[in-house]
């Protein structure tokens, strides 16, 4: 077994969560490699408890989490600069506009004025929210901040993308943009794992992990699956 | 430091817009504080001018005096005269036995004046009290403010008329009978007046203020050994301990009101704080999950309540001013003790105090939202 300290994939092991008493999985191992993993499974079954878990947005109550070097363990500073992460729910900063959520979150990564408004340009430019990039997330459809939200992702060039739902909601024509920049954005080498029961999104799936099947903790949903 | 300037620029713009949206929380934050200051500040004002009034007293009086009055019935049998009695304390400074009748003398302006007769040994004392040999020209004399000096007034006492000289009264004499003019007569000049009814009276005037406090031992000790029943022996040295309680009440009154003023400051606060958090959980959480730490979140809290609190210390400092004379007037302080100008307890140094109250009010009123800030961003955000 190698070393699960020195790695260049995500390794969970034998982790162990739950809101309360309820497990929502116990003692679940996966090794995510680079490239994009979706994870599906029905509502509950701990998908984007997975994704927080592996963000250290959680604490797992037992097993770890082991980030591909240089990080180790989820930490701040791999929170700032090697980790991008979209919410299921909305994820904008209210007050800010496109231009500025990108920019606090570039600039917490490191990245310099310049090139943070390079990969702005290009980003806003692929996702169609040029025009709109002044404006606030309040004066956006719910796709157009969806999108924002992954180009916010993106900026960063993150080693691992985390996206929690990101075509929910979507109509194709949305969810065709978001696909379409996963593929042609993802950082080489960048680790993404999509937590989704969009089955559009499986066709741009290197691998996907089906938490029907695993079923990690007893409940109605077995009998279902 | 980039991020920083767009964080804190972001903390600002979300500080603003909770004002706009809630004037009802700043109002409320404002007022109380401006209200809690200004009590604790005319609290503390309030004990100052006591302490100053206090002051003024002891340095009007002089700290090496002291008054002896015998309350008990008059010498005869039972004891000795209390001038005889303590006539060795000549030696240790100024002695000026004399009687205080209880009539009063009547003076052409309609006052009344108290009425001092003194035996002719004690003028030599009596001529120091007053300031020198040159001011007493006649043996019978009217110490009064508000008379011309030299003046001689017409002066009766029951059937009796006196023409007396006016002398400016030195502060000591207020020991005597306050503000009153007083009526001084030798007892040899005193005619029947001497049989009235009069209280035994002795004025000394240490040399040295050091031994004031064994020299009033030593003449209580032996009063009541003569026995001298009642009596009431007054010095402004008595009223240094008194002045020293003023000062140590005014410590305990200042904790227990500062620590008031920063209980409800902490739950007024604090209460809106964690209210405001609550609205602003999801801003906050987003900015945790992009890697930022609590602090610069936290410091949004505290900042906010810095600014109110030190707006409503200035507001307060200002207010109170305005107020001073009316209120401690109306508390019976005499206006000379009111001026801003000769005496000014709002200055911002002089009650840094408050200041530390507030500033730590204002820390410990941030705590709940930083126990709040500790919440795991996955359980904030979906």
């Amino acid at each position: 077994m190698t070393d699960p300290a020195h790695s260049d994939s995500i390794r969970c092991q034998d982790l162990s969560f739950g809101y309360g008493k309820e497990l929502v999985f116990d003692s679940f191992s996966h090794s995510f490699c680079p490239g994009v993993t979706l994870i599906k499974g029905y509502s509950g079954c701990g998908k984007s408890t997975l994704l927080k878990l592996v963000a250290g947005y959680l604490v797992a109550q037992k097993g770890k989490v082991f980030l591909p070097d240089p990080w180790g363990a989820p930490c701040k500073k791999f929170q700032r600069e090697g980790l991008g992460f979209v919410f299921q729910q909305l994820n904008l900063l209210p007050l800010a506009t496109l231009e500025s959520n990108l920019a606090i979150v570039s600039s917490l990564a490191g990245i310099s004025s310049r090139v943070s408004k390079e990969r702005m340009t290009k980003l806003f430019g692929s996702l169609g929210l040029m025009e709109l990039r002044k404006r606030k997330p309040s004066a956006l459809s719910g796709g157009q901040q969806q999108r924002a939200a992954v180009a916010r992702a993106l900026i960063k060039h993150p080693q691992i993308l985390l996206l929690d739902e990101p075509t929910s909601g979507l109509d194709e024509v949305n969810t065709k943009v978001i696909k379409d920049l996963i593929m042609t954005s993802l950082p080489k080498d960048c680790i993404c794992i999509v937590s989704s029961h969009d089955q559009r999104l499986e066709e741009i799936s290197d691998e996907i992990v089906d938490f029907n099947i695993r079923l990690p903790v007893e409940g109605p949903f077995q009998q279902m699956a | 430091m980039r991020s920083l300037t767009l964080i804190f620029v972001y903390l600002s713009k979300d500080l603003f817009n909770r004002w706009l949206e809630t004037p009802g929380a700043v109002f409320a934050r404002v007022l109380i504080s401006i209200s809690l200051c200004l009590l604790f500040l005319f609290m503390s004002a309030g004990f100052s001018l006591t302490e100053r009034a206090m002051e003024k007293k002891i340095e009007s009086f002089g700290v090496n005096t002291m008054i002896i009055r015998s309350i008990g019935p008059p010498p005869g049998k039972s004891r000795a005269g209390m001038a005889e009695l303590l006539d060795p304390l000549a030696e240790k400074g100024i002695y000026f036995p004399f009687s205080m009748l209880y009539v009063n003398a009547n003076l052409s302006s309609g006052k009344k004046a108290r009425i001092i007769l003194y035996d002719d040994a004690g003028l030599p004392a009596l001529v120091r009290l007053l300031g020198g040999e040159a001011t007493i020209r006649t043996p019978v004399f009217l110490t009064a403010y508000g008379y011309p000096e030299a003046m001689i007034e017409r002066v009766g006492v029951r059937d009796f008329f006196f023409d007396a000289e006016v002398l400016r009264p030195p502060k000591i004499l207020r020991f005597v009978s306050l503000n009153a003019p007083i009526l001084f007569i030798p007892r040899s000049m005193g005619g029947v007046l001497s049989n009235y009814t009069s209280q035994e009276t002795v004025l000394f005037m240490a040399r040295q203020a050091d031994e004031l406090p064994r020299i009033i031992k030593g003449v209580e000790a032996l009063l009541k050994s003569e026995g001298f029943d009642r009596f009431e022996l007054n010095s402004p040295i008595q009223w240094i301990g008194e002045l020293e309680g003023i000062r140590g009440l005014r410590v305990k009154a200042q904790a227990l009101g500062g620590g008031f003023v920063a209980l409800l400051i902490v739950l007024i606060f604090g209460s809106i704080a964690v209210f405001e958090y609550r609205q602003n959980v999801f801003a906050t959480a987003l900015f945790k999950s992009f890697g930022l730490h609590s602090v610069p979140l936290a410091i949004r809290y505290l900042a906010d309540n810095f600014f109110w609190l030190l707006l409503a210390y200035y507001l307060s400092l200002e207010l109170a001013e305005v107020f001073h004379k009316y209120v401690f007037l109306a508390a019976g302080f005499d206006l000379g003790l009111l001026d801003l100008s000769l005496f000014n307890p709002y200055q911002f140094a002089d009650n840094q105090v408050l200041l530390l109250v507030l500033l730590l009010a204002s820390l410990v009123a941030v705590l709940p939202v930083c126990l709040a800030l500790r919440k795991p961003v996955g359980r904030v955000l979906g």
